[in-house]
């Protein structure tokens, strides 16, 4: 258990940040989508 | 429960509105069935992203991924499941490049299996492609109408009418020009409710570390990476992804809709970037489902409504159930689309002497048809799962040497179709959804969900491989252009020009 200990707080650290992560890269996605359509109807 | 009038107010309120967006964008710019069909060089890279993005995340990103999840793996198969859906997008980079090159005014995946490869591998791709779109579209209504009846009791027959209606009104009306538009409007809205509906329903189960915590204590496999069964799903729901989305007429499309090479690589590569997180997310809610011993492997399928049912506030559910809406419509009108605009295009091929109008009219006429087997089957709440499968088995089995005639002059039709074949006989003979139909054939391996779809993958690009190596048909890549047929004749009575005289 000494062992497993720090092993389970690095995946949970790891897990929060695939959760986090993702949607913080859903939410940059949709800032290029928006970008990119400012962009097009600039031109 | 979520009220059944609240949630029958919301779908038709948001049907209603997407509609009316359809049809006024579309409005005046359809005058030709090439603008039904094709709309080529029309898109920037951010409206590219949205749409493939939009015509790619079905409603079933709420189902599969939480299934996969909370019974076929956890975290791996769910890791598989995410870069396995982006992995055609990113394959779309090289080859679309290559269909714009070799094929600038082509229309369909059928017309350059036709002049590639002739008659016999045209039909097989034309069987395989449509078949796959239809049980994709079916499977987004059975999927919806589940999913609605579950959180709120909606009859299916209600939703599907709702939904399959007000997408074929203005699908059938505007085309590709109106399904792409929507698409766009629709990921301006799918995205930013995915991020809320997601990140909220991570806050009322407890935050992260808390879900971790609970996976961890339930079944510990649902979070270890490293998990073989998991491992093994994910690999093998990769191949099939991978090859039907190849042969996903709504994606060639597109890919004639960018308006450069330049553009195709962004876009394409941005979606392919957002589909990982999405699928994921969603994912991780079959194992939120099974870490709160929510799922039994029969409820597997809708681990994500039975969270949302268990925890979340009334305004968390409508968000999710609106963005369930948005995805179904979303990819229902490119399929809609997409499989009208293959028949159009073929119709327009092997009967010359068809005039536009009746290839337009023909095209609105297949949009209806297939819509209305859509909603039937989708109102009935059939599962579609198996049939599903069988289609990503054929797709697997061809896609290799139907792409690789793309890149290759020394692929014969033959060398194709014998590569398809030899895939296509290895994965039926490890799948295990088709045995019970081949068990009396003597000396069949064991059953294997991953065998059948490495084995059609693997053996079928082997023998392109050596069919390359051997052969030499000398096939002219320059001329397949020339034997498309142009659709850019205005239609005699049909579409208006933005003055609003009959063309």
């Amino acid at each position: 258990m000494i062992v497993l200990a720090p092993m389970a707080a690095i995946s949970s650290a790891l897990f929060t940040a695939l959760i986090w992560g993702s949607i913080g890269l859903v939410i940059l996605g949709l800032g290029y989508v928006v970008w990119g359509l400012l962009d097009a109807y600039r031109r | 429960m979520v009220s059944t009038n609240i949630v029958l107010a919301l779908t038709a309120v948001t049907v209603v509105m997407f509609m009316l967006v359809g049809v006024l964008a579309s409005r005046g710019r359809v005058r030709t069935v090439e603008d039904f069909i094709a709309a080529r060089d029309s898109l920037g890279s951010g409206a590219l992203s949205a749409t493939v993005l939009a015509s790619m995340m079905g409603a079933w990103i709420l189902f599969s991924p939480a299934e996969a999840g909370a019974a076929f793996g956890g975290l791996p198969a769910i890791l598989g499941y995410a870069i396995g859906s982006a992995i055609p997008l990113v394959l779309f980079v090289p080859v679309g490049r290559q269909i714009r090159s070799v094929m600038a005014q082509g229309h369909s995946l059928t017309e350059f299996a036709y002049a590639r490869f002739g008659s016999t591998m045209y039909a097989f791709i034309l069987v395989i492609s449509v078949f796959y779109m239809f049980i994709f579209l079916a499977a987004e209504m059975t999927g919806i109408t589940g999913a609605l009846a579950l959180v709120a009791g909606v009859p299916r027959w209600q939703t599907a009418l709702l939904i399959g209606g007000f997408v074929l009104v203005y699908t059938a009306y505007g085309g590709l020009i109106a399904s792409m538009f929507t698409d766009t409007v629709q990921t301006l809205v799918i995205l930013p409710f995915l991020a809320i509906g997601f990140a909220g329903l991570v806050i009322v189960l407890g935050g992260a570390g808390e879900l971790h915590a609970a996976a961890l204590a339930t079944d510990p496999t649902l979070v270890d990476p490293t998990f073989r069964p998991g491992l093994e799903f994910g690999v093998y729901v990769a191949i099939a992804i991978l090859g039907a989305n190849m042969l996903n007429q709504g994606l060639w499309q597109r890919v004639y809709a960018a308006d450069g090479d330049r553009t195709l690589t962004r876009g394409f590569t941005v979606a392919a970037v957002l589909v990982v997180p999405m699928v994921l997310l969603a994912g991780l809610f079959g194992v939120a489902a099974a870490a709160f011993d929510l799922t039994s492997d029969a409820s597997a399928s809708i681990a994500l409504f039975l969270v949302l049912e268990e925890v979340a506030p009334t305004w968390l559910t409508l968000v999710v159930v609106i963005l369930a809406i948005l995805l179904v419509m979303s990819s229902a009108d490119t399929m809609l689309n997409a499989i009208a605009s293959v028949a159009t295009a073929d119709l327009a091929r092997l009967a010359p002497a068809t005039s536009q109008r009746t290839l337009w009219m023909s095209g609105r006429g297949l949009t209806i048809a297939v819509a209305v087997g859509a909603i039937a089957i989708g109102a009935q709440g059939y599962s579609v799962l198996e049939l599903f499968l069988t289609a990503d088995l054929l797709a697997a089995a061809v896609f290799v040497p139907f792409l690789a005639g793309l890149f290759t002059r020394r692929l014969s039709g033959g060398g194709a179709i014998v590569a398809s074949l030899a895939g296509l006989i290895t994965g039926v003979a490890y799948f295990p959804t088709l045995r019970p139909w081949i068990e009396v054939v003597p000396g069949l391996p064991p059953a294997s969900f991953l065998l059948a779809f490495v084995g059609a993958a693997v053996v079928s690009s082997m023998v392109t491989a050596v069919a390359t190596a051997l052969g030499d048909a000398g096939a002219n890549l320059d001329t397949l252009d020339a034997q498309v047929r142009a659709l850019d004749e205005p239609i005699p009575g049909g579409g208006r020009t933005t003055e609003g005289i009959e063309r």
